[in-house]
């Protein structure tokens, strides 16, 4: 039944998306997130699902929907860079074999996050793109903070819908990091969603489900998610417009969470203040000073997995010492720095960068228009998750896992959103149509049919001007004030 | 029990996502010519 329910998803992804090639990206998203060839029994149980979703989407782009394509920009240029640079370090890979294994599916992540822009463009496929991406996470989010409300979670427990070490999704502290991430993404949803009905009882659902990702972050007791909570909260007090507010529910919650957390977890959470004499702490800081050390021998790196050939000594508990061989990099700064060099470092880092700038551009080209205030919210929850998951990423290897990059691909499809409408807009204000095929008519909040942004006598009319109100412009014409 | 239902919810949820946002993509055409403007309709002429 669970086969035949996931075949039919798919099938639907793929004649949808026949009609509307954007569908296609969506699927792609959806198998790479979901994962439904894990959870099938059969059917698409070893089935090449995301190579059909992602050969479709591109195929179905290239030939029907390459309109108005985005600016390449930096970023892009980046992830094409960064694309091309691990396929270089293959070359000289340590552990040849096995870093293949690695580059294969981090190439395909890097490939396809690069292209997600050129297939989403407008507010529709953006929040399309969004609602795919959360809803298909809390698929695997949710059964962690529903069995820990019934059982009381545990450490090293896989309460997830995988097995350990066959998706991110299934390992306790990438877990604990999602959970907050959700948060953020799903107070978007509850405040501007188009897609989802404007009921209250889908409004009271979603903040239902805020509830069980918090509860699911603490049930995987791992101390990655206290590091979440923190960097998550204070992200979300930095952009609160009501503070005094946030800070009562903060309190709220905070104070639930106590009445919900046992000793067990606190005995758990406690260790962090005592590092030396945890051994799991200890092995992670010795494996970064041998990093540290092989990039001096290896500036470019030493390919996928090549933390297989370290060997550290971690001092025991009765005075000696331990010898351990292989141990994982365990922080993705540190990853990037042993596996692709300082080149891949750089290039990580740098992309990293400019998605905030991207986003913090957004917020100053829409915040001022009640009309695309959604999308400045957008970015400033897209920012709050990137926060979030690379404070996990100072504890966990997630450099090359499907769910950031796609944060990078939102990054860049908000920011060409905010440019065309800069463009819409600057356009409007001069009094002239804009060039064709750059966003058309992306901006226009209204989902009438029929009434169009453009094509009055060759005037830029915007719908508001229809109504005889005046437009908002983004950007302002010069001299004015 | 738990794992089927919020794979269940996950299904549920995606299909009605990815038909909504189809529907609502069809509605705002992104490209191609504009759309006419929505104008009120014209009264019909008088019968003599």
């Amino acid at each position: 039944m669970q086969d035949l329910l996931l075949l039919v998803v798919c099938l639907m992804f793929v004649t949808v998306g026949f009609l509307s090639p954007f569908v296609l990206t969506l699927g792609y998203v959806w198998v790479d997130v979901f994962a439904p060839h894990y959870l099938s029994y059969g059917l698409l149980l070893g089935q090449p699902v995301a190579f059909i979703m992602g050969a479709a989407a591109v195929a179905s782009y290239l030939l029907l929907d390459r309109k108005s394509p985005p600016r390449f920009t930096a970023i892009t240029a980046l992830q094409v860079a960064l694309a091309i640079w691990i396929t270089c370090t293959l070359q000289w890979a340590v552990v040849p074999g096995i870093a293949y294994v690695k580059w294969d599916s981090a190439i395909k992540v890097a490939v396809f996050a690069t292209f997600v822009p050129y297939a989403i463009r407008s507010r529709v496929q953006i929040e399309a793109l969004l609602l795919v991406y959360v809803f298909s996470m809390l698929g695997h989010i949710l059964p962690w903070g529903l069995k820990t409300l019934v059982s009381g979670g545990g450490y090293e427990l896989a309460l997830g819908l995988l097995p350990v070490n066959v998706s991110l999704l299934a390992e306790s502290s990438t877990v604990s990091g999602l959970g907050v991430m959700m948060v953020a993404l799903l107070l978007w949803i509850a405040g501007h969603s188009e897609i989802l009905p404007k009921i209250r009882l889908v409004k009271v659902g979603l903040f239902g489900l805020m509830g069980v990702c918090l509860v699911a972050t603490i049930g995987t007791f791992a101390r990655t998610g206290l590091v979440a909570l923190g960097v998550g909260a204070a992200t979300l007090f930095w952009y609160s417009k009501h503070k005094i507010r946030f800070l009562f529910a903060a309190g709220i919650v905070s104070g639930a969470m106590a009445a919900l957390t046992s000793d067990r977890w606190a005995a758990r959470i406690s260790t962090v203040n005592d590092y030396q004499a945890d051994a799991s702490a200890m092995i992670r800081v010795r494996v970064w000073q041998w990093t540290l050390e092989f990039a001096q021998t290896h500036p470019f790196g030493g390919g996928f997995w090549s933390f297989q050939v370290n060997k550290v000594e971690v001092p025991t508990i009765d005075g000696g010492t331990v010898t351990l061989f292989g141990r994982a990099f365990h922080n993705v700064f540190f990853a990037l720095l042993g596996e692709h060099g300082w080149p891949g470092l750089f290039m990580y880092v740098a992309m990293i960068g400019l998605c905030f700038l991207a986003l913090r551009r957004t917020v100053l080209l829409t915040r001022d228009s009640p009309e695309h205030r959604w999308a400045a919210a957008l970015a400033r929850s897209i920012q709050t998750c990137l926060a979030v998951i690379f404070a996990c990423g100072m504890f966990v290897e997630i450099g090359w896992s499907p769910i950031v990059w796609y944060l990078f691909s939102l990054s860049v499809c908000l920011r060409e959103y905010a440019r065309r409408v800069a463009a819409k807009d600057a356009a409007m204000i001069m009094g002239r149509a804009p060039k064709p095929g750059h966003g058309d008519r992306a901006w226009l909040p209204d989902r009438t049919p029929g009434v169009g942004a453009a094509g009055l006598g060759g005037q830029t009319v915007a719908r508001s001007a229809l109504r005889g109100e005046a437009a908002t412009p983004l950007i302002r014409p010069f001299g004015h004030p | 029990m738990v794992d089927r239902l919020c794979i269940l919810f996950s299904l549920i949820s995606v299909v009605y996502i990815v038909m909504r946002a189809f529907l609502l993509d069809r509605q705002r055409p992104w490209f191609g010519a504009p759309p006419a403007p929505v104008l009120p309709p014209r009264p019909a002429p008088a019968r003599r």
